[in-house]
């Protein structure tokens, strides 16, 4: 049997799909910040720290091309330990995924549909991502390297048009709280980027592998560019106040106003939400799915992937009750250390335990 | 008795392939079998003439209608009237006939009755002679078909006027003459138990995919059906995404297009008793295209090709749009816009998705109407659906103005798509997201278009993605999908799922002044 | 198609269908708000608020009985909060309020003068209002008159008030309009107070309340913009003439155009209009040994637009340089009007404090606890640099031949 193979740029597509979702819908690490003009400050650093992470865990990807990051941590650890720290990475990724699909639910109720249950929406959005997911990778891959186009232009619109109610003095002043202020946003931009790990689990259906240490740097600059222009734009536009929106993205979009014609264009936005969740969710729920039966030793995730669609949509009602639950665990730094905390925690466990084979001639590095 | 007869009416295979029943030498029964296989049909010709001195007897099976008659009495009545008195035996008429009497072309010697059947049922015109127990036959097709015309569901206005016809040779012909390199290949199937549909699969030897090209084989082999009305009952039986409503199979008039396709790398299907051609792997960029394009300066047929597909997005969309705008976003249009349409929805008793749902099956109707009524009665439907459900609904306050320039737009959007096949698709896609439209808003809308998405990434047409190359994204292929570049910037052939010598032209073809120095 | 895509198939569509009625409004059971007026009620402490509807009908007048009937219906309610006010609106209007086209808030003046912050939240929370809508304040009235202001050329009141404001704004830069996005930032930004659009009532009946079901040709007032509202936090505390808000404008570089009258020196009451093309500005805080001092720098481009006098330009180059002179001076002492005012209600409307605040975030802090107090001890230097550009067509006027 031939594996599905995906090529490095739809890995990429797919990748900063991912990244930009939470920041459309939500955008946590801006509104976190007390000055919210050093957006960019922390969105190069942010890029900056999360290369080398991301960097580690596709070079740990690499040495074992052909295993996903579930299975390949059964060769490191051993058995027991491998299964779990797959299993705490399947619910990390089941996490993102639940989380996800509540932030878009929350934010179309809040701002579009205001009497729809969101359970509807969620669950929707659910069964499209998963259906995705169930056509295999290949599928998944193709939808999102076929979407980014549309959302990278989406997001472009709606950092352009609304350069008539820019101010640039916003901007200004830079670090006025020094760089410790800048700390939990940044904690907050790495822990999004650190939904990267699932990269391990695309590993061995790229179809060039060494690529993806290319693309995968790649995926963190663009995401992470095209977030400091929404965040800049976002702070032109708003100044100040940008603090105390709940969806700074939707709300510069019902900013856009050019000849009275070509206004209210919140579609944008919404049309950018349910894409990027789609695609983000049939990522993670594959990704969870695939996991999860490497762990338990199935032989294959695909029919896994409805009822871990199901679960989410279940998991999202159940864990946010309402918006403030999620917007306080989103900026208040629980995500960041919660986040953090799982993967760096596998990363560090993974490539020492790489290293000490590699030192002792363990012989685990593949072949 | 006649065993091979019953054999051949209940053969579960498409050729009577049951004991074979060979030539008797005895003529009379040879006459009685044949004339029981065709159970006496109206059209069947079995004449017994009695030649030369000797009284030679000679029996002639044809069918009238199928055989070109004129050809008849000049190659086959003509040398037995002329040579008819030298002949001294059977044998030696036989000899004669069967080697060097027969002017024609096709001409077979058999000693199986099935073979002189078969040949009789494709426009042939058996000779058996008593005392022989061979058989000749001689197949002179000759039935009533029209000339190669513009086709009618493809017109083009710079190209050729040619199109296939009903009649499978002529088009095989249309092809071989556009492209006379021996590598085309022509291989001929008989499909349908009881129709014996001739099915051409042309491909070009060196570019075509051989893994495709198998693939399509065993598809074809597969086929165990009693008749082929159509192509379209072939390319059900053979497409990748059957419950698709987009096709995953091209299908074209146009010999040039046929031809277009051959050098691509792709396969041509002709069948029998149908102008129309099927072309595989077919891409879903591709229904966007016409013949024209290539024959046009590049800009128009690039700025065309983007207007087809503006249109088909429209035709897709825009009243499930509107839909969704008017029931459940209006802060999303402009102040003055919103207020003049609620001003022409004042007293219209139905729902948007109520009203654009009914008017937009008004619209399909008058269409469908349209299409199929006798010519004569054309006026009628015009004013009907004109004056009647338009203008009329408005005055009686029933529908809107606003409604009836959507469903205007839409149906002009519709009509422009350059294939009926993929705006087939649109038109019943239209109505589900009208609904998702009523219902969800834009929302509805937009999930349903990624659905749609997430179906056109999931689909392949003989292996390779529907998409291509839009998904997988494949930028060589850019240059002839949704513009069109020069023909010299087109130097290699569509990357089709391995499809093989890409390169087709030289390099360096782009017109330019002659060198100063030169 | 597996039998769960089937499944899952057959469930979405059930869904869909079941959604028929959420979130869903036919567009013929709304009512498009297009204008909101916003007072203190009689009963204490409760707010009114007045609603301008759009009557579609009766705009087209696709209804042929409607034409002569006003497009527009004012309404009322109050309530303790606008979200209440609004859902009591419901009990009067057989159409629901819909807020997304709502052009301007209105405020009278007794409620500005009282501050609007609270009355502000409802349109920054709710999905429906938009913060491009415009905030004015009208003057010695209340905003519940204001919306029964009319022109003869315009059927919607709102879409007029609209247009007068970007006319008034672009063809002399006499008006200061913030919209409610602008009104948020600058309440919610350190060392930059509000200021936006006034509006003056012209009755031209004295009873003007009688609803909106009246003919169109009987207008009942009439509205002009005469300059702007000065803020100090939420609160309305001086009103700017058109000099001064253009003074205003010349610091914050929001001139586009306008007219510069000068005077002749050597004939009496003879006038020069100059047409003003472009115009920058900007200002530097300077934190200094005295004190704060802030450059205003400006320079401004005109054309000669009309003269009153007989003079051949060719002929006097220094008068070019005089009328130029003369302009720097006009510009100026609008500047310095406008800053006077500002400094006398302690309303920092140019925002030099949040300036400061960009320029030296260090200082700031020390500063903004007392900052109302600095910003009437700062020192003001205004530098105008004018050019007058073109003549027109002519180069001297037409003179009467004696």
């Amino acid at each position: 049997m031939s594996l599905d193979k995906i090529s490095p740029r739809q890995t990429m597509a797919m990748l900063i799909i991912s990244r930009l979702m939470m920041a459309t819908v939500l955008f946590p690490t801006l509104t976190e910040l007390d000055d919210p003009q050093n957006i960019w400050l922390v969105g190069l650093l942010g890029m900056m720290v999360a290369i080398p992470l991301v960097l580690l865990i596709v070079a740990l990807g690499l040495a074992f091309p052909d295993k996903t990051i579930v299975q390949y941590s059964q060769v490191l650890l051993g058995k027991f330990p491998g299964k779990i720290v797959g299993l705490l990475l399947v619910w990390y990724w089941f996490h993102i995924a639940v989380t996800s699909a509540a932030a878009l639910g929350e934010s179309l109720t809040s701002a579009i549909m205001v009497e729809t249950p969101d359970v509807v929406l969620i669950g929707i959005i659910a069964y499209l991502g998963a259906s995705a997911a169930r056509n295999g990778v290949e599928v998944m891959a193709r939808v999102a390297e076929n979407a980014l186009g549309i959302i990278v232009f989406f997001v472009l619109v709606t950092t352009i048009l609304p350069f008539d109610v820019m101010k640039s003095s916003h901007l200004l002043p830079v670090l006025a709280g020094g760089w410790g202020s800048l700390v939990p946003s940044m904690m907050s931009a790495v822990s999004f980027f650190m939904e990267f790990t699932v990269v391990g689990m695309l590993i061995p259906y790229v179809s060039k592998p060494k690529q993806t240490v290319r693309y995968s740097v790649y995926a963190i600059l663009t995401a992470g560019i095209l977030l400091v222009f929404l965040g800049l734009t976002a702070v032109m536009v708003f100044g100040p106040s940008v603090k105390s929106l709940s969806m700074p993205v939707f709300s510069l979009a019902r900013m856009i106003s050019i000849g009275r014609f070509f206004e209210r264009i919140e579609f944008i936005p919404m049309g950018a939400w349910i894409m990027c969740t789609s695609i983000k969710l049939s990522l993670f729920v594959w990704a969870s799915s695939l996991g999860l039966a490497q762990v338990l030793g199935l032989s294959q995730g695909q029919v896994l992937i409805y009822p871990m669609g199901a679960l989410v949509v279940a998991a999202s009602i159940v864990f946010y009750e309402d918006f403030l639950v999620l917007i306080h665990f989103l900026t208040s730094g629980g995500w960041s250390v919660y986040s953090l905390g799982i993967t760096l925690t596998t990363i560090l466990l993974l490539c020492s335990a790489a290293f000490l084979r590699r030192l002792f001639g363990g012989g685990a590095s593949g072949d | 008795m006649f065993e091979w007869v019953r054999a051949l009416l209940r053969s579960s295979k498409i050729r009577p392939t049951g004991e074979e029943t060979l030539v008797s030498a005895n003529l009379s029964i040879n006459r009685k079998r044949l004339s029981q296989a065709y159970g006496n049909s109206g059209d069947v010709i079995i004449r017994e003439l009695r030649v030369g001195p000797r009284k030679i007897r000679i029996l002639l099976v044809l069918i009238e209608g199928m055989v070109d008659k004129a050809l008849i009495s000049e190659t086959v009545m003509k040398p037995l009237a002329d040579h008819g008195k030298n002949w001294k035996s059977p044998q030696q008429a036989f000899k004669e006939l069967s080697g060097s009497l027969l002017p024609n072309v096709g001409v077979r010697v058999t000693r199986t009755l099935q073979n002189l059947l078969e040949d009789v049922s494709r426009g042939g015109c058996a000779i058996l002679i008593d005392g022989v127990a061979e058989g000749l036959s001689v197949v002179v097709p000759g039935w009533v078909q029209r000339n190669p015309g513009q086709p009618d569901t493809e017109p083009i206005i710079r190209g050729p006027k040619e199109g296939f016809v009903e009649c499978l040779r002529t088009n095989t012909t249309l092809v071989r003459r556009r492209i006379r390199d021996p590598r085309l290949r022509i291989e001929e199937y008989e499909l349908g138990r009881i129709s014996w549909t001739k099915v051409a699969v042309l491909y070009i030897e060196g570019l075509v995919n051989e893994e495709v090209l198998e693939e399509l084989r065993s598809r074809i082999n597969r086929i165990d059906v009693d008749g082929i009305g159509e192509s379209g009952h072939i390319e059900e039986l053979i497409e990748d995404a059957p419950f698709s409503p987009f096709p995953t199979i091209f299908r074209t008039e146009r010999p040039d297009r046929v031809t277009g396709g051959l050098l691509e790398g792709r396969i041509a299907i002709l069948t029998d008793g149908t102008p129309f051609a099927l072309i595989l792997p077919a891409t879903f960029t591709m229904f966007f295209t016409t013949s024209e394009d290539y024959y046009e300066r590049f800009w128009i047929g690039t700025v065309l090709r983007l207007l087809r597909f503006a249109s088909f997005f429209i035709s897709l969309v825009l009243p499930g749009f509107y839909v969704a705008l008017l029931t459940f976003h209006q802060e999303m249009m402009p102040t003055p816009l919103i207020l003049s349409i609620a001003a022409q929805r004042e007293g219209v008793p139905f729902p948007v998705v109520v009203e654009t749902f009914v008017m937009e099956a008004t619209f399909e109707l008058l269409r469908e109407a349209g299409t199929r009524m006798p010519r004569l009665v054309g006026p009628a439907i015009s004013i009907i659906g004109a004056l009647v459900l338009g203008d009329a609904a408005i005055r009686a306050g029933l529908v809107s103005p606003a409604m009836v320039v959507v469903v205007a737009f839409t149906g002009i959007a519709s009509l422009s798509a350059p294939l009926y096949s993929i705006a087939t698709g649109a038109r019943i896609l239209r109505f589900a997201l009208i609904i998702l439209g009523g219902t969800m808003g834009l929302f509805g809308v937009v999930a349903g278009l990624f659905g749609l998405l997430i179906h056109l990434c999931s689909i392949r047409s003989f292996g390779t993605p529907f998409l291509e190359p839009l998904a997988p994204v494949v930028f060589a292929d850019w240059k002839d999908a949704m513009v069109r570049l020069p023909w010299w910037a087109m130097r290699t052939r569509p990357r089709l799922l391995g499809v093989r010598d890409s390169v087709r032209e030289a390099p360096g073809l782009e017109p330019m002044p002659p060198r100063e120095d030169g | 198609m597996g039998i769960r895509a089937k499944i899952g198939l057959i469930a979405l569509i059930m869904v869909v269908m079941l959604t028929g009625c959420w979130s869903r409004r036919e567009l013929e059971t709304l009512g498009f708000i297009t204008a909101v007026g916003l007072d203190h009620a009689r009963e204490e402490g409760k707010i009114q608020l007045t609603v301008q509807m759009a009557k579609p009908f009766a705009i087209t007048g696709s209804v042929q009985t409607a034409v002569q009937e006003k497009p527009f219906h004012v309404m009322t309610a109050t309530g303790h909060t606008v979200f209440e006010a609004v859902r009591n609106l419901n009990s009067i209007s057989p159409r629901r309020p819909f807020w997304t086209h709502a052009r301007f808030i209105v405020f009278g003046e007794d409620m500005a003068r009282d501050g609007i912050q609270e009355a502000l939240d409802f349109f920054d929370r709710d999905g429906e209002p938009r913060r491009t809508s415009f905030v004015m304040i009208v003057q010695e009235a209340k905003a519940s008159d204001f919306l029964q202001v009319e022109f003869s050329q315009e059927p919607l009141p709102s879409e007029g008030v609209f247009a007068l404001l970007q006319g008034t704004r672009l063809a002399q830069s006499t008006v200061a309009a913030m919209t409610v996005n602008d009104l948020l930032q600058s309440l919610e930004g350190e060392g930059i107070d509000p200021i936006t659009v006034r509006v003056e009532l012209i009755r031209l009946e004295e009873d003007i309340d009688i609803g909106g079901d009246v003919l169109r040709d009987q207008i009942k007032a009439k509205t002009r913009m005469t300059g702007s509202a000065m803020f100090k936090d939420d609160r309305l505390v001086a009103w700017m003439n058109k000099p001064e808000t253009r003074g205003y404008l010349w610091v914050t570089g929001q001139v586009k155009s306008g007219i510069i009258n000068i005077n002749e020196p050597t004939v009496q009451d003879a006038y020069a209009s100059l047409e003003i093309v472009s115009s920058r500005g900007s200002f530097k805080p300077q934190l200094t040994r005295d004190g704060i001092k802030v450059l205003i720098q400006v320079e401004v481009h005109a054309n000669l637009g009309e003269m009153q006098q007989y003079i051949d330009i060719r002929k006097e180059p220094a008068l070019w340089v005089s009328m130029e002179r003369r302009m720097a001076e006009v510009v100026k002492n609008e500047i310095m009007a406008a800053v006077e005012k500002a400094q006398h209600f302690g309303a920092d409307i140019f925002g030099f404090g949040a300036e400061i605040k960009r320029r030296h975030p260090k200082e700031w802090p020390r500063l903004r606890e007392n900052w109302e107090e600095e910003f009437k001890r700062l020192t003001v230097e205004v530098e105008v640099k004018a050019r007058i550009k073109r003549a027109g067509l002519v180069l001297k006027r037409a003179s009467i031949r004696k």
